[in-house]
């Protein structure tokens, strides 16, 4: 131990230890930490080859930054992959700054901290997939410095002679159609550093300031017929997940920061060894910080995944842990119960049996998904589509508009999805499986034999969805299922408390009840003590003797009372239809 | 010669002998069926000034060649390249086109998979008559919900090339879409003038009309009208808009193909006058719709889809079936005769909407499907015609599919019809054309051609509401955006409010 201290210490340049360090740390943090995340940002990205997709995306300065990106963002088909990767691409970004502003000193750890911010991107990406944002983006940050920091590798390579510096100018110039704001941003280090080494600076900052003002305009409003300045916004994607991009910028903005501290490392070559120590832990506190800490979100990102996986156990299992489950939560339990069969039994054994909701719209990321699984075909397929006129094409999306057309036997319209799909090597599999579903319909109802459950239910009449009916809702379109589906059905009247169209369904259903659940039957009593049914009810739900006399119990206990109802009836009454009853009833109240 | 002058050199005889080196195989086999082709081109009346009808090869092979050849002598080979794609050089094709007319082409096809095989030939016939030079449609995803991605884009059909007039995505800085509004379709008075109209719906929305060069936004919602313009009817000659006035409702059945159902609780016709900037109604009935005004060639008469009845409730769209009907006008007393029915479906259990009368006025074709008036998504949407000499009534069975054929637009000719269908798969809408003969009957129609022949494999977009144009709109697209930023100005109501000048029997009212 003791020698390899001393190895470090008798280093020159502790980049040397830092920067192996700096990419296992990353890889490791992404890996564990992230897999799922990486997983979704996958699947939110998209790349394709076509003629009319290349046109469109590069049709902005800074497309082809873009198309560069998404082509490599692929790579996050697989997690440990797309981690290697990034890490990779953010030790570069960190060795480049480190050799460009010769850190070795005191300050060797500052050439991390544009890193940790872009790295925050990854780590921090809950916020880009709550706001839609494509998952390439981290990418093109990561890529588009990396080309900022090689043109100013190459400018100081040429910067003692005038003209080659003039030419990388020059260059990064010719670039900006291209890279976009990353051109500006190797234009502003090339002058901060003619103006810190005092060589041609006025000539170049010059050159740099009026060749960039002009070859903006050229670029973005004759070129691409944009608005001035567009570019720069193009390559740091939409404004909607603000904390990213304010990460972004503080990356960008701490390069040429890094340049100017670098000048005064030698001050501080007492304090070497302390404040590298100091570092590691700026470092690292900072790493953790930056990142996207939402429990329920990352629940939400694993059961996605859980469920393309079919997992539906594991499913249960996660939900299981969760103290207080989202709506979108327990939308995927709600699932994974239907899928097991265990919806009846299982449905209202929730600790907390209310949502909670950290996010504004949450249900949103995932309503293709409830759509579907649910059996609404056509809703998925419209969310899918709709988020993608608002967001941009993705894999996921293309890839339920797949599965939707399928089911729906649109097979031409499934075959258009994908020839999408088949321009992108990561989805070469897919495809694949695609075309052998497209030759043995059958075949794709094998495979996910689970589907036959939302096939039951997409063969019912049509229901009407006036504008757009949200997650929150979707349980209760069974409402309005016919008896052949009558679990649902009366689930989903319990589910909402309507306690009157359950009495009526009852009767509508009851005799094709093998068995009542205890759900049911809890619910049929109350209907009955409360007069919205006749006792008849109760001989129609097969209550036994004990259920009825809890219910009763329930009853004078609760009183109607709302006041700390999830308190007060928790250790008494928790896991019963009754307890969620009483919890839904308060939190109407306190809502009106 | 220095090493990379000699690289250039051989460069460049690589890429000559590429482009005029192509032989066709001195052996083959001879195969009895076409070449599966994309788009469909195969055995088609195409007009003398079509742009090169490039396509794709569908068939699998190593490698494809194909020889255009004409009666007068022409012979032209040339090669598909690795995806198959076959384009033809515009200048070349325009030159062969002008030798051509009236004359047949033959297309063979050369594929090679192992051994070279001939495939049986198909012929595009050149008709003398030429088409109007540009479509303009808008093209967006067939969900109708959001329009952040919206465009209005004009398609040029002579140089395959084309350009997007308006985009909603760049309008008012907001690239998510979110705070964007609906923008409906282009419409072009066809007489050459350029002039021009489309409307942006939303707060600080309006009518965009181009008229004499100049543009302006008008606010169209005024006096007692319940909705602002929606269905566009330009006289042919006169500085006269027809219009309806719909309160469009739309709702998303959740299992049937038709995904989304777009119905109207209220319809009217009203008339507006551009040079005295006033508005007024053609018809104004409280028991029954009337919506897709269309003039005749000479402007005489206005055709419309009209209702007996109002919907009930949103629920009960299918009960809704329309008619045909026509009301005569008089430009010098600028008044409208009594309505009559010129073609009545709905006593048959079906509905006709979207009348079109060609511009010599003897045929009418019109969208028919079991309900409604906007039929876009019904796979029983066909066309069909209306002779109006005769008043025989016949189902465009040579150009109809079994998906939705349904908005179309005549050329200012007369001789070509446009129409929207979704027969490539049941979903996205694609625009074809077809010849018209002088007895009404139509050729097979052919897909609009671009320079990528892949580019509708690969569009995840419908051309919505396509129309000829025959003029480029003169204004650029800042210019736009720059006049959607200012205040509408609102035009002027001509009538009593709730008028009491309507006529009571039909509807018709007298316009000042």
């Amino acid at each position: 131990m003791n020698k390899v201290v001393e190895t470090i210490r008798s280093l020159k340049n502790p980049s040397l230890i830092f920067l192996p360090l700096f990419f296992l740390g990353t890889f490791l943090y992404l890996t564990i930490g992230f897999g799922d995340l990486i997983y979704r940002l996958f699947w939110n990205s998209y790349f394709a080859t076509n003629e009319l997709y290349v046109t469109q995306l590069t049709h902005h300065s800074g497309g082809v930054l873009r198309y560069g990106a998404q082509f490599l963002n692929q790579l996050l088909v697989s997690p440990v992959g797309g981690s290697l990767l990034i890490a990779a691409l953010l030790t570069a970004v960190s060795g480049c700054l480190t050799r460009v502003c010769r850190l070795n000193g005191a300050f060797a750890w500052v050439a991390y901290l544009p890193a940790l911010f872009l790295l925050s991107l990854y780590t921090g990406a809950g916020y880009a997939i709550h706001a839609n944002v494509d998952g390439a983006m981290g990418m093109t940050a990561l890529w588009g410095t990396l080309f900022s920091l090689l043109l100013f590798l190459l400018f100081r390579s040429f910067h003692r002679n005038r003209w080659g510096a003039l030419s990388v100018v020059v260059l990064s110039l010719l670039l900006y159609p291209s890279l976009g704001i990353y051109a500006w941003m190797a234009l502003i280090l090339m002058v901060v550093e003619a103006f810190l080494e005092k060589r041609d600076a006025w000539l170049i900052g010059g050159v740099a300031l009026v060749g960039g003002w002009m070859v903006t305009y050229l670029s973005d409003v004759v070129l691409f017929s944009d608005a001035m300045g567009s570019g720069i916004s193009y390559t740091l994607y939409p404004a909607e997940a603000m904390k990213l991009r304010v990460h972004q910028l503080l990356a960008l903005l701490l390069l040429p920061l890094v340049r100017v501290l670098a000048l005064w490392e030698a001050r501080f070559d007492g304090w070497r060894n302390p404040a590298l120590g100091v570092g590691c832990v700026v470092l690292i506190l900072a790493g953790y910080l930056f990142s996207y800490k939402n429990n329920n979100f990352y629940t939400e990102l694993r059961l996605s995944r859980l469920a393309d996986s079919q997992d539906w156990k594991e499913m249960l299992q996660v939900c299981k842990k969760v103290e207080r489950p989202t709506r979108t939560i327990n939308g995927y339990r709600v699932m994974a119960l239907a899928y097991t069969d265990q919806l009846g039994n299982r449905l209202f054994k929730v600790k907390y049996p209310l949502s909670k909701s950290e996010y504004g719209d949450e249900e949103s990321l995932f309503e293709e998904d409830l759509f579907f699984y649910a059996g609404f075909f056509n809703n998925s397929y419209r969310v899918s589509m709709e988020t993608w006129q608002n967001y941009g094409l993705s894999f996921r999306r293309l890839r339920n508009l797949f599965y939707c057309s399928m089911l729906n036997e649109e097979y031409d319209l499934a075959i258009r999805y994908l020839l999408q799909l088949e321009q992108s090597p990561a989805m070469d599999d897919f495809v694949k499986r695609g075309y052998d579903y497209l030759a043995r319909p059958q075949q794709l109802l094998a495979d996910h034999p689970a589907w036959e459950k939302a096939l039951q239910v997409s063969s019912q009449e049509d229901l009407l969805f006036i504008g757009g009916a949200s997650v929150a809702r979707y349980f209760m379109c069974y409402t309005k299922l016919p008896p052949t589906c009558y679990e649902y059905r009366l689930l989903s009247d319990l589910w909402e408390c309507n306690l009157k169209v359950f009495s009526y369904d009852l009767r509508v259903c009851a005799s094709s009840m093998e068995e009542v659940p205890t759900c049911v039957q809890e619910a049929a009593v109350m209907a009955v003590a409360m007069n919205v049914a006749p006792p008849a009810l109760l001989q129609l739900a097969r209550v036994d003797e004990m259920t009825k006399q809890r219910v009763r119990s329930f009853l004078s206990d609760w009183r109607g009372d709302s006041k700390d109802v999830e308190k007060r009836l928790q250790s008494k009454y928790g896991k019963t239809y009754c307890y969620y009853f009483a919890c839904k009833q308060a939190e109407n109240q306190t809502k009106k | 010669m220095n090493l990379w002058q000699k690289y250039w050199v051989i460069v460049l005889c690589a890429a000559t002998l590429s482009s005029c080196g192509t032989a066709l195989p001195e052996q083959f086999e001879e195969e009895a069926r076409q070449t599966n082709i994309y788009p469909d081109y195969r055995d088609i009346t195409i007009p003398c000034n079509i742009a090169p009808l490039n396509f794709m090869v569908m068939d699998s092979c190593e490698k494809c060649l194909v020889e255009v050849t004409s009666p007068s002598g022409d012979a032209w080979v040339l090669q598909g390249d690795g995806d198959g794609k076959v384009i033809f050089p515009l200048e070349d094709w325009k030159g062969l086109l002008s030798r051509s007319l009236s004359d047949t082409l033959r297309v063979t096809t050369y594929l090679k998979r192992g051994k070279w095989s001939r495939q049986a030939s198909f012929h595009w016939v050149v008709s003398p008559d030429s088409i109007d030079p540009l479509m303009t449609c808008r093209l967006i995803e067939p969900s109708y919900r959001v329009y952040g991605d919206l465009t209005i884009t004009s398609f040029d059909l002579e140089r395959n090339s084309y350009r997007h007039v308006v985009e909603n995505s760049a309008l008012r800085g907001d690239k998510s879409g979110a705070n964007q509004c609906c923008m409906n379709c282009h419409s072009q008075q066809k007489n050459g003038s350029g002039n021009s109209l489309f409307h942006y719906r939303g707060k600080h929305g309006g009518m965009v009309l181009t008229y004499d060069g100049k543009s302006r936004i008008i606010n169209t919602k005024v006096g007692d009208l319940f909705a602002s313009t929606t269905y566009v009817a330009w006289h042919p000659t006169l500085p006269l808009i027809a219009f309806s006035i719909n309160e469009v409702g739309q709702c998303f059945p959740s299992h049937s193909s038709a995904k989304v159902e777009i119905m109207d609780s209220r319809s009217d016709l009203v008339l507006y006058d551009i040079e005295k900037d006033e508005i007024s109604y053609i018809t104004k009935t409280y028991d029954k719709m009337e919506t897709f005004p269309c003039w005749s060639g000479d402007g005489s008469k206005l055709y419309y889809a009209t209702s007996d009845s109002l919907l009930p409730h949103i629920s009960q769209y299918k009960k809704m079936k329309y008619d045909i009907a026509c009301i005569d006008f008089d430009a010098d007393s600028m008044r409208f005769g009594e309505p009559r029915i010129v073609c009545n479906l709905s006593a048959q259990g079906k509905s006709a909407a979207q009348p079109k009368v060609s511009p010599d006025g003897k045929f009418l074709v019109f969208a028919v499907s079991e309900y409604g008036c906007s039929p876009y998504r019904h796979a029983d949407c066909d066309l069909y015609q209306l002779n109006v000499a005769t008043g025989e009534v016949r189902t465009l069975s040579e150009i109809n599919s079994l998906e939705s054929d349904y908005y179309h637009d005549w050329s200012s000719n007369g001789k070509w019809m446009l129409f929207s269908s979704r027969r490539e798969d049941g979903n996205y809408a694609r625009p074809l054309f077809a010849h018209c003969d002088s007895t009404g009957h139509f050729s097979k129609p052919f897909q609009i051609p671009h320079a990528d022949p892949a580019f509708d494999r690969y569009l995840l977009k419908s051309y919505n509401v396509p129309e000829f144009a025959q003029v480029e709109p003169s204004m650029t697209p800042t210019e736009f955006y720059d006049l959607l930023e200012q205040e509408p100005t609102a035009s002027q109501f001509v009538g009593k409010m709730d008028s009491a000048r309507v006529d009571g029997a039909s509807g018709a009212s007298v316009i000042r």
